[in-house]
């Protein structure tokens, strides 16, 4: 074994200890540690805090599996539904059998168990939406059995090691000494509700966001990112407070715009909201409404969880969804900044670059975003394994031969029972996602191919389960147009065109900020390029190079709508990231032998760079993106008066309006390819009975598509004048004109 | 493309990749991948280096390998089978 491999090993746990969670340092141990009051001595004294936050988890578990279930097969309503739904999800089964396996790093545990929650919640959802009978009792029933299978042996492993009382206190004594921290953090989040309780979004234009912060916001973040870059950046890593402040960060980055809006979004949540409820409603898929039915385990889940939830809809949950996905994400690309920077203080670095990457803004309610936590948690546990593994030496041309061994105290029945966890896991993707299956193939042929890792059935079940889905579940999307599908292989200039060029257009002060946005990008690719360079006599190296350029090769499968090269970034953040990271930790050492004193200021500054450049880049469409609660209610109220079989007109697909009756009422786009022109163009036989435009669409017209800045009224004018239609609403933010004479 | 139902050759074998058979195969490769993993974890010794099969084992090891080829390569056959059918 190298040196270096030999290094990494000393991470192991090969006493079989619980490690602390991501956010908590392994030598930090409880002052009456080994005096408590209850267990062996020799079992306190190896109590910690992450034992604490284990046993409690596992207990919650434990009653969200009996509660929950009791709850929805009585039919109990009650106000505390939602919260219990969506915890069980996190939690059930994934806590009792990760913490019942002899995971190699018990962080896992924070990575594994909300993914293998999700995945299961999507797969039963599937195959009861698509197979029948449609039952989401049963599956809260399937899925808290399962758990109850794993919950006697983590109830006993947490048991062994459940802190003393003393310890407890110990424990709530050392977190009140974080006061300061906690204190500034409160001051921060008080100015940052201020800032969302006086900016006006309507009054947002081609500058996004830009134009509308109160400096509340501004004074936010400085006191949220001197707070993080103090704890990050110090002689001594608090990772309490590190914890603390990105989560703050998160919540102020990602939930700004929804939460001063009043309302979630974007549009296309709405959409999810829409075929989320007609499954519900229905208790199956709508083959032939939209391609997303193929691929329908997040909205089959989603449905499920509605009705655990005891919800009329899942709108509620688009306001915080973004945060809620992130900051799931973080512990697993904790990770992955861990091994491939080989420090915690990397760790920390990546997940702070990785919130400034989020202007690309695909942690809304979607398929995507869950699946991104699937694929997170595949990189995750591939590189923590590396990390702990013995590696024999081997040539590069030979590395496909090459089998890692495991690591010190795991056996064999251990790493089999994990590779079964993440083939769960990918199937959850496989049956919600058309893409990041694709993406996760790629990663593990890259790993296969290297020899980095020992779970060499995964990338074979993987292919397997994509191609047996895509073959058989997904039929209805490519039958009658398979050309169509496949066509796009290979035609990587119509796929950089569709995804970068044919996105540059509209208003010119817009076009600026998009460049921004691709600069932002090309800035993070060109420091990971560095960091490669920096890292190229590490082990790992061949094996990152290949991961960090295998979501390049999706440019040469499929144009996705167009989206292509937006999601290579996405799928390649979290190892640009760690490499980035790797490149500020080594200009830290570098100017900190030089002038000790600038680093820290010089960490925060950056900082306060980056997540005011993620700020701005991620606010640029707020215009018309934003969704505000007379919107919501206004498509509602639309949906709720047109007759089934009925039609709804949008000029502009943006805003709430799909969020229901989908398969009932139909929207229609009613752009140049439907009428030929403007709307004012169309044969008027062909417009819907109704009229549905809002002010974000007149942004969107006007920013996107270079339209005069009063095309709405010219279009609201020409259509009343004509005659034939009314007006039911007429408001700045809301138009809903009907038709009032004839069929069409 | 033609009506599969015209061509016998497709419509002989349209029954044969249908939905079950095709579950029927995924279970197999993913059962199959399960056991290759036992397998492997009895086979190659905790360093990555050892070999601990003996001359049995190592037969049985490459033995469901190859079926885990053999039962991949089906799935594959029966996807591109299911694409000439139902593509017209």
């Amino acid at each position: 074994m190298s040196t270096a491999a030999a290094a990494q090993t000393d991470r192991a746990r090969p006493d079989g200890g619980i490690d602390p969670p991501w956010f908590l340092p392994h030598a930090w141990r409880f002052p009456s540690a080994g005096r408590g009051t209850t267990g062996t001595a020799a079992e306190q004294r190896a109590a910690r805090p992450a034992d604490a936050l284990t046993f409690l988890a596992v207990v919650a578990a434990a009653v969200l599996t009996v509660v929950l279930p009791v709850l929805v097969w009585t039919g109990t309503a009650w106000s505390g539904r939602p919260a219990l739904a969506i915890l069980f999800v996190l939690a059930v089964p994934g806590l009792p059998i990760t913490v019942a396996l002899h995971l190699p790093d018990r962080r896992l545990i924070a990575v594994l168990s909300p993914c293998l929650g999700l995945a299961t919640v999507m797969i039963t959802g599937t195959v009861l939406s698509t197979v029948g009978p449609w039952s989401p009792a049963a599956a809260v029933s399937v899925q808290a059995a399962v758990a109850a299978l794993f919950l006697p042996s983590a109830a006993a492993r947490v048991w062994r090691r459940r802190p003393a009382g003393r310890q407890w206190r110990a424990w709530a004594a050392a977190l009140g000494r974080r006061w300061p921290v906690a204190a500034v953090l409160a001051g921060s989040s008080l100015l940052w509700w201020a800032s969302t309780r006086t900016a006006d979004l309507t009054a947002a234009g081609a500058d996004g966001v830009l134009s509308i912060l109160p400096w509340t916001y501004g004074a936010a973040l400085v006191l949220t990112c001197g707070a993080v870059a103090l704890a990050v950046g110090g002689r001594r890593i608090d990772p309490v407070a590190a914890g603390l402040g990105v989560a703050v960060l998160t919540v102020q980055l990602l939930s700004w715009t929804s939460v001063t809006a009043g309302a979630g979004g974007p549009g296309a949540a709405w959409v999810h909201v829409g075929f989320i409820d007609a499954i519900e409603r229905t208790g199956s898929v709508v083959l032939g409404a939209d391609a997303r039915f193929s691929w329908p385990g997040f909205l089959a889940g989603s449905a499920q969880v509605q009705d655990w939830a005891d919800l009329s809809s899942v709108a509620g949950l688009l306001d915080l969804a973004p945060v809620v996905f992130t900051l799931l994400a973080l512990p697993g690309l904790w990770l992955i900044g861990r091994s491939i920077t080989g420090s915690v203080r990397g760790a920390w670095v990546t997940t702070t670059i990785g919130l400034t990457t989020t202007w690309m803004q695909q942690d809304y309610f979607s398929s995507q975003a869950v699946a991104y936590l699937g694929y997170i948690a595949v990189l995750a546990t591939l590189l923590v394994l590396w990390d702990l593994s013995p590696r024999p030496a081997t040539r590069w041309w030979q590395a496909y031969r090459r089998v890692p061994g495991r690591p010190p105290g795991v056996g064999g029945g251990s790493i089999v029972a994990l590779e079964l966890l993440l083939v769960v896991v990918v199937a959850g993707m496989v049956v919600s996602h058309q893409l990041t299956p694709v993406m996760t193939i790629l990663v593990l042929l890259a790993t296969a191919l290297t020899g980095s890792s020992r779970l060499r059935g995964l990338p074979v079940a993987a292919l397997a389960l994509f191609v047996g889905w895509f073959s058989y579940g997904a039929a209805d999307y490519w039958t009658g147009h398979l050309g169509t599908v496949v066509g796009d292989i290979g035609q990587v200039g119509s796929s950089v065109t569709a995804g970068v060029t044919a996105r540059l257009a509209g208003d010119p002060a817009y076009l600026q900020w998009q460049y921004l946005r691709m600069g932002w990008t090309g800035v993070l690719v060109l420091t990971a390029v560095v960091g490669l360079v920096l890292l190229r006599r590490r082990p790992g190296a061949l094996w990152w190079a290949a991961l960090a350029g295998a979501p390049g090769a999706l440019v040469l499968l499929q144009s996705y709508g167009g989206e292509v090269v937006l999601r290579v970034a996405v799928y390649g953040a979290p190892i640009w990231c760690s490499l980035a990271a790797a490149v500020a930790l080594a200009l830290a050492r570098a100017v900190r032998r030089r002038r000790p004193a600038v680093v820290l200021p010089a960490a925060g500054l950056i900082l306060l760079l980056g997540v005011g450049m993620v700020t701005v880049t991620r606010g640029l469409n707020v215009a018309f993106e934003r969704v505000s609660p007379v919107q919501v209610t206004a498509a509602r109220e639309l949906l709720a008066l047109v007759p089934a079989g009925g039609a709804i007109g949008w000029p502009e697909s943006v805003g709430p309006l799909p969020s229901g009756r989908v398969g009932e009422v139909a929207i229609v786009e009613l752009d140049e390819f439907y009428c030929g022109g403007t709307v004012l163009d169309c044969d008027p036989e062909l417009l819907p009975e109704f009229l549905f435009l809002t002010a974000p669409m007149t942004a969107k017209g006007v920013l996107q598509e270079g339209k005069p800045a009063d095309w709405d009224r010219r279009l609201v004018d020409g259509l009343l004048a004509r005659g034939g239609w009314t007006a039911l609403v007429d408001t700045a933010e809301v138009t809903v004109l009907a038709r009032t004479g004839g069929s069409r | 493309m033609t009506d599969p139902t015209d061509d016998a050759v497709l419509g002989g074998l349209a029954p044969l990749v249908q939905a079950p058979w095709g579950a029927a195969l995924l279970g197999l490769v993913l059962v199959l991948v399960v056991l290759a993993a036992v397998l492997r974890e009895r086979a190659v010794g905790a360093d990555g280096v050892s070999d601990r099969a003996e001359a049995g084992g190592r037969w049985t090891g490459r033995l469901v390998s190859s079926l885990v080829v053999l039962a991949l390569l089906a799935l594959a056959v029966a996807t591109l089978i299911r694409f000439a059918t139902y593509t017209h």
